[in-house]
């Protein structure tokens, strides 16, 4: 029993962290945005070659790493997202747009690195824990502990720092921000740099636990978004309970109708939750774009 | 001569599949990432059929007809019940929905293992490709017109005025939304109609035949040849089908020569958001957001 | 659109479409280049699988190289076209259409998914050109039609060996725990009677989805019913993940593979924990062929040659074999059908292979290996 709850609580906090870090992503797009996937894929790579190839120790890697990968996002948002805002595009066209990056990106990566797994640990197994009756590793405590963190970091960001809160009003109507007086490219440059940060934490905890292939982008971004929509898109608290609704959903799959079903499971709950309430269970202010 | 008439088929049946979804996009509005679902569908059912009880072709195909239309309404309820984003998503879990149903249910799907063995089209003592060609031709001229129709009618310009106008749809309430369930139907029929001819073009059908990326694929015909557009669903379908194919005969046989394509295919993609986010015969002036 | 801006698309569109022309007819006549005899491959280069496209075409250069510098077959060097199929049926389809009436190869080698090479069948008979598959294994290729060969053992006779194998060791109770794909299904379907026939008892049968990597749910659920052992036909690296997070869970039921685990991306990714799995592994291994192809592959690729490997080696093998036996100018696709149903005892590295007629050949053995100290060993009863 205890075992069913340590493997919930693990799950649910790692897709919390993808679920806030899309979120956030959101936030700063308002569009279904791939970059998410992007970065994911991007991150743990490039760890992998700065402690591989380069042979830079793990922690010098995963802190050049980041920077890399804000750098890249940095660039991303200036070159692509800049002009796609100047020109109004509507989400769809974002979302199109960013899904052709990211196929070149998962390619070069691919022709690169190959397509099979790689994995970033440089160990064998992590050492296990026993709390409780439930066996797990320190490397699952430990990741479960930095995607709390991050989740934090996320609704932190977003509830109590200037630019957080700006947020809203900088993606949602720009005439009157930009009258206001709000710095809107800063923001949303800021906003998707703290997002490229929780999307390389999560891509590189996962990178530790299970390994890297140039596929696992589009999966973590299904399963993230699917949290975001049972929860609310609009706020990051309704991400964090998305999460846990979807680690439900996994979890309760397999043990009722068996391991085959537990996608079923996930998917009926969401046409389910959006069948009851439209714009999820926690919604924030109701958002209607292009009115 | 026979990889030209294969690539037509392709083509042909492609169109169908993006000239449906632009209905669904182009015309009333509804971003739906689960026509994958529905082909689907259609190609089940037929095979079904067409394995099991034999008979004329087009008793399969009036099967796949009749159930990717119950399908296609069966996915426009809750999907015109969502305003804006929040669609793709709804349509997202339909599709994995449907697609973990063919994964799992094998007695009318055979699992992931699929249907194998599938009859061709036979017309006039002939089974040959020219005789599919010659019937996906037929279908698909048919369905062009049906939706030419739709387009044109009364129906159809109301549709178009409410995709431009969301207070408008509002106040003309209740019958609107038949309206639209009927034209959901009409679309989910001409996908079904494609999948059972696919299905027994190829004879050999499984699960992953239809999933989310090939969802993916149909839409990016559908935005790639211009949402909105008559054509554009045709030349969408040609740049998609046929680029690969280009590609492939430039290509060298070394190890990556399949990523550059897709690579390419990427850069092409984000190309066209970027310069002519519209499509290549789209003339539906997209709306900025926040103007 | 303006009728200026459309103009110039058509004109930009015509531009790249009579460039597009004329590369390609350039590329096609490079292709045709004098007399060299032309064979295809398919197989996954890029996508989920494309490590067994990596394989394939590394033994297929190995072939090439050897039958080349050696001076090719009558005179002529042998040439071949890789296509990628994606692991996926439609565009199998599509490339093979392309070698078959494009390319006009009298033979295909390919594609190790099972799914593609059903779905390819039927072009095949219809052009008849043979595909000479290197790997698929599910039962329904037997039937697939008259230009389809396959060379492998069936998953039948895996699943009963491996049913065979856990009864011996005593296992009562045994839980399925598989990838619901053409492959792990075919497993899976052919174990559970075999096993029960054998007095063995299935406690659960559970499957993952390919892309699946998370299983300590699913091991969970399976612990709970104390299983002696737990069958997991399931792709390399999620069987490696999977053996790993049961370890990890403190989990000790026995682990029987299948023929995948043999690639050294399982110990890689499993690490510790492939210590004492048990798995079947197709051919005979310990002849000299084997020896002299692992050394060559080790030396060029700077890594260990899995089962397939092999059977892209000998798959090219057998075609030239078969080539061999044509005079130049009958190199088409019923003439090197005729010969291979000749075949009756070629020796490659993976054993013996017999035709005898048929489309299916015979002669390959299983071998019973385990994991000792980060190694693939035979399996004796004493360790």
């Amino acid at each position: 029993m205890t075992q069913f709850i340590a493997n919930i609580l693990i799950t649910a906090t790692n897709i919390a962290l993808l679920a806030v870090a899309f979120q956030l992503i959101y936030a700063v797009r308002r569009a279904y945005d791939f970059s998410f996937s992007t970065l994911y894929l991007a991150a743990p790579y490039i760890v992998l070659w700065l402690s591989r190839s380069v042979d830079l120790p793990f922690w010098v890697s995963v802190s050049v790493g980041l920077a890399l990968t804000l750098a890249l996002a940095a660039i991303m948002d200036v070159t692509l997202y800049r002009s796609l805002q100047t020109k109004r595009a509507p989400p769809l066209v974002t979302m199109l747009a960013s899904f052709g990056v990211y196929l070149i990106a998962q390619n070069v990566i691919a022709a690169i690195f190959g397509s099979e797994a790689r994995t970033l640990r440089a160990w064998g197994l992590a050492p296990p824990l026993e709390i409780g009756g439930a066996r797990l590793t320190n490397l699952q405590a430990i990741s479960t502990f930095c995607a709390i963190c991050g989740v934090a970091l996320a609704l932190i960001y977003q509830r109590f720092t200037r630019a957080g809160r700006l947020l809203r009003a900088a993606t949602t109507n720009v005439a009157l921000a930009t009258a206001i007086g709000i710095p809107i490219k800063r923001i949303i440059t800021t906003g998707f740099l703290v997002a490229a940060a929780l999307v390389t934490l999560a891509a590189i905890l996962v990178g530790l636990e299970i390994d890297l292939t140039p596929t696992t982008g589009f999966q973590a971004l299904v399963l993230a978004v699917t949290a975001c929509l049972i929860g609310g898109i609009d706020n990051a608290i309704g991400a964090v309970v998305g999460a846990v609704f979807v680690a439900l959903g996994q979890e309760a799959g397999v043990w009722i109708f068996g391991a085959q079903w537990s996608g079923t499971t996930v998917y009926a709950l969401l046409l389910l939750v959006l069948f009851i309430r439209r714009s999820g269970l926690i919604s924030g202010p109701n958002l209607r774009y292009g009115t | 001569m026979d990889y030209i008439v294969q690539l037509t088929i392709f083509v042909l049946i492609w169109g169908m599949l993006a000239a449906s979804l632009n209905l669904y996009v182009g015309y009333t509005g509804v971003i739906s990432v689960a026509h994958a679902a529905l082909f689907g569908v259609g190609a089940y059912a037929s095979s079904a059929i067409s394995i099991r009880v034999g008979g004329p072709f087009v008793i399969s195909i009036a099967a796949a007809v009749l159930i990717g239309a119950a399908f296609g309404a069966l996915l426009a309820t809750p999907l015109l019940r969502i305003k804006g984003d929040a669609q793709v998503i709804v349509s997202l879990a339909f599709q994995g929905l449907l697609f973990s149903l063919f994964n799992n249910i094998e007695v009318v799907t055979g699992g992931p293992s699929g249907l194998a063995g599938i009859p061709r089209v036979t017309a006039l003592g002939s089974s040959a490709d020219l005789i599919t060609l010659i019937v996906v031709a037929t279908a698909f001229s048919i369905s062009i017109t049906a939706l030419h129709r739709v387009v044109t009618s009364p129906v159809g310009r109301i549709l178009v005025a409410i995709r431009e106008d969301e207070k408008l749809a509002l106040s003309l309430g209740k019958n609107v939304m038949r309206r639209k369930l009927e034209v959901s139907a009409i679309a989910g029929a001409i996908a079904g109609a494609a999948g059972s001819l696919y299905a027994q073009y190829v004879g050999f059908i499984d699960p992953t035949q239809f999933d989310l990326n090939e969802s993916f694929s149909i839409l990016c015909i559908v935005i790639i040849g211009g949402a909105g557009s008559f054509y554009g669903p045709l030349v969408g379908a040609a740049f998609i089908v046929l680029l690969p194919q280009l590609l492939l005969f430039v290509g060298l046989t070394t190890a990556h020569a399949a990523n550059w394509r897709q690579v390419i295919f990427g850069m092409a993609i984000t190309g066209l958001m970027i310069f002519r986010p519209q499509g290549v015969l789209g003339n539906y002036e997209f709306r900025g957001r926040g103007s | 659109m303006s009728r200026s801006s459309r103009r110039s698309i058509t004109r930009i569109g015509a531009g790249i479409l009579s460039v597009g022309v004329a590369v390609s007819a350039w590329a096609l006549a490079a292709r045709q280049s004098a007399g060299a005899i032309t064979i295809g491959v398919i197989t996954p280069l890029t996508g989920d699988v494309a490590s067994w496209g990596a394989m394939q075409r590394n033994s297929t250069e190995m072939a090439l190289d050897e039958i080349n510098s050696g001076g090719g077959i009558g005179g002529r060097k042998v040439r071949v076209i890789y296509e990628d199929d994606q692991a996926t049926p439609k565009i199998g389809v599509t490339v093979f259409t392309k070698l078959a009436t494009v390319d006009k190869v009298p033979l295909v080698v390919g594609a190790p998914a099972s799914g593609v090479t059903l779905a390819v069948a039927p072009v095949a008979n219809r052009t008849q050109t043979v595909l000479l598959s290197s790997g698929s294994t599910a039962t329904a290729v037997a039937q697939a039609g008259p230009y389809v060969f396959r060379f492998m053992p069936s998953d039948e006779m895996q699943s009963a060996i491996m049913a065979n194998w856990a009864r011996e060791l005593g296992f009562k109770r045994v839980a399925v725990l598989y990838v619901r794909n053409a492959w792990g299904t075919g497993l899976q379907q052919a174990f559970q009677p075999a096993f029960t026939k054998l007095g063995g008892v299935i406690t659960t049968s559970q499957g993952m989805a390919v892309e699946d990597t998370d299983f300590r749910a699913v091991l969970t659920k399976i612990a709970a019913d104390s299983p002696d052992a737990v069958f997991a036909p399931l792709y390399t690296r999620a069987a490696g993940l999977m053996v790993r997070q049961a370890k990890e869970l403190g989990l000790n039921f026995q682990i029987l593979g299948a023929d995948v685990y043999e690639t050294p991306e399982f110990i890689e990714v499993a690490g510790q924990a492939a210590e004492g799995v048990l798995f079947t592994r197709f051919g005979q291994y310990n002849g000299a062929e084997y020896q002299a192809f692992a050394k060559a592959y080790r030396q060029r690729f700077q890594t260990e040659p899995a089962a397939y490997a092999g059977y892209c080696y000998d798959a090219m093998k057998i075609a030239f074999t078969a080539l061999r036996q044509l005079t130049s100018g009958e190199y088409t696709g019923p003439a090197i059908r005729e010969q291979l149903l000749n075949i009756r005892d070629f020796h490659g590295v993976t054993g013996l292979t017999d035709f005898n007629g048929s489309t299916s050949a015979s002669g390959k053995v299983f071998d019973r290996l385990v994991v000792k100290n980060g190694k693939n060993v035979p399996w004796t009863a004493k360790n």
